[in-house]
């Protein structure tokens, strides 16, 4: 795959297997430039083994990741930011604590109080990070990805454990952030992704089904199968379709 | 700050900020000693008794025959001269001293008040021409043989707990693999774990040493507080390497609290802290002998009960806690992963 002059995030013929069974399949992509990706998928699709591959916490079976236009390993953690499924919730560290030692891990000087600052919760900074209710801790959690100034950041399901307020919320947060660098989050949400995301992937069974914008993927959805519904048509058309597909094929 | 700081103030303060958990640390001990001290003051019911014999150069020969003819030859334990055999029957490891006299000379046996008749006992045995000493000891004098075995079975279990426990945990809640996102150094990380543990462990060597001083009459000097930190630390080094394998092999929190406790009791046996090795059947023995913990109490009791501060005479058992740490330390850094 050529490389392209503002390419962020390139995969190639990406595979993970585990005990033989394949969780990520010969998928392949390419991010340009900053902008909000979102990765789609139902549960066991293979989004956080690839998430995992593309923050470098685990190794490809085959295939490889391309960073900023360099293969990974070495992997630049400096440039990247990176907001796990079910962050971690260190019981007795206060909000304050929790964001200084993330400030202190990049050396940035005032970074707690930045974090703080960015994630609206300097009133909140002696409260146990446990008692912040889920949308301060989604904040908190982005916020702290950013401490560095990242020009990439992944985020795993973040907005999952939120009702619809801090869905809402950190939806906005999220478009706030991806207006200067590239952000690529995975959801099984769909209607969250229609509203937040420049550019889409559909994953289902490890496998890529369609990649592109919004209206791209909808277009292509025939005229008689759309309802109205922008991205879900599309999920439907490329991966329920194909799935059926898949399985009116296997002799099995 | 830097992250190494930032973390080990953070592992200190969610240790200090949960009153269970202090507790265990600071308290358990201390209490294990009072309980202990006051239940065993006078000896323990199985306890042997050993006879220190100082024979110094060109010391009759026949006395000590005649002994070795009337006890177990295993229960005579030679030592270097009187002052090192008293401080033996101060600590309650020897029953009776006997000085072996030059030639044709009168033997001198010594005993505590509590020992006379054993004493007088062994001054009439066949073969054995002495004369009977009773002297002063002091009251607590088993809970000073005692006090070198609690001090290492707390730092032992501060220890072993500290990088099993806590790593686990941390992988469980997802701790390591949000720092594996981070440039945080691996050698950062451990050595964080490792100042925090330590400050804990210091002030807990600080509350027992107070206690076993005020309480028992454990005879602390400054010296000998400065060395008993020093292999407490050692011997922190050690369990912490041990408890680092552990966490690398061990995958949830409940196997190694059970792998941890399952190798907690026979390293208590095995380790001189409520009896010597000599006791133990000799395959036991010999691998007692191999073990930390034992280096640890038998350094604490050399360093309190025998005035032991010379680095050449304790450098044998601080090798080998060093050497202890360094493998153990080598094989968990090889062994450890930030995310599975």
């Amino acid at each position: 795959m050529p490389r392209a002059p503002d390419e962020i995030v390139a995969v190639e013929s990406l595979t993970k297997t585990f005990g033989g069974v394949a969780a990520l399949s010969d998928v392949s992509f390419r991010v340009e430039g900053p902008g909000l990706v979102g990765v789609l998928g139902p549960n066991g699709a293979g989004k956080t083994t690839l998430l995992d591959l593309l923050e470098g916490l685990s190794e490809p079976t085959r295939g490889a990741v391309r960073l900023f236009g360099a293969p990974v390993p070495p992997y630049p953690r400096r440039r990247v930011g990176v907001v796990l499924q079910k962050e971690v919730q260190l019981e007795r560290c206060t909000t304050r604590e929790y964001a200084g030692l993330f400030a202190a891990i990049y050396g940035v000087r005032d970074g707690a109080a930045r974090i703080l600052e960015r994630a609206r919760l300097a009133q909140r900074a002696s409260v146990p990070m446990a008692r912040l209710s889920g949308g301060e801790a989604a904040r908190l959690f982005i916020a702290t990805a950013l401490v560095h100034e990242p020009e990439l950041l992944f985020l795993d399901e973040p907005t999952a454990p939120l009702d619809p307020a801090g869905k809402q919320e950190i939806g906005e947060v999220l478009r706030g952030v991806a207006r200067e660098r590239t952000v690529v989050m995975t959801t099984h949400d769909l209607r969250e992704a229609d509203s937040l995301c420049d550019r889409l992937l559909f994953l289902v069974g490890g496998k890529l089904r369609a990649s592109g914008t919004r209206d791209e993927l909808v277009a292509a959805v025939p005229e008689g199968r759309r309802t109205g519904l922008g991205v879900e048509d599309a999920f439907f058309h490329f991966c329920a379709v194909r799935m059926r597909r898949g399985e009116a094929e296997d002799p099995s | 700050m830097s992250a190494f700081w930032a973390l080990a103030r953070l592992r200190l303060l969610d240790v200090l900020r949960s009153a269970s958990s202090t507790s265990f640390v600071l308290l358990f001990p201390v209490v294990l000693l009072v309980v202990v001290g006051f239940v065993f003051m006078n000896g323990h019911p199985f306890e042997e008794r050993t006879i220190a014999v100082v024979a110094g150069p060109g010391a009759a020969e026949r006395p000590l025959e005649a002994l070795g003819g009337e006890l177990d030859p295993a229960r005579l334990v030679h030592v270097e001269s009187e002052a090192a055999g008293l401080a033996r029957l101060r600590a309650r490891t020897a029953s009776a001293v006997v000085v072996l006299p030059r030639g044709d000379g009168i033997s001198r046996v010594i005993v505590g008040p509590r020992d006379r008749l054993f004493g007088r006992g062994i001054a009439a045995s066949p073969g054995v021409r002495a004369e009977l000493a009773v002297v002063e000891l002091p009251r607590w004098g088993y809970v000073h043989y005692l006090f070198p075995g609690i001090l290492t079975f707390s730092v032992m279990l501060a220890g072993l707990f500290a990088t099993g426990y806590t790593m686990v945990l941390y992988r469980q809640n997802r701790f390591l693999k949000k720092l594996a996102t981070t440039p945080m150094p691996k050698a950062a990380f451990v050595g964080a774990q490792i100042a925090a543990r330590s400050v804990l462990v210091l002030g807990q060597i600080a509350l027992v040493a107070a206690a076993g001083a005020l309480l028992f009459d454990v005879p602390f000097t400054v010296v000998s507080a400065l060395w008993v930190a020093l292999v407490s630390l050692l011997g922190l080094l050690a369990f912490m390497g041990i408890g680092f394998v552990l966490a690398c092999v061990l995958r949830t929190e409940d196997l190694v609290v059970d792998i941890v406790s399952a190798v907690n009791l026979p390293l208590v046996f095995l380790s001189e802290i409520f009896f010597p090795l000599d006791a133990l059947p000799r395959p036991l023995a010999a691998l007692g002998a191999l073990l930390p913990s034992t280096h640890m109490v038998q350094l604490t009791r050399e360093i309190l009960l025998f005035g032991a501060t010379d680095p050449g005479q304790l450098a044998g058992g601080i090798a080998v806690l060093a050497g202890w740490t360094v493998a153990t330390f080598a094989l968990s850094l090889r062994l450890f992963r930030w995310h599975r």
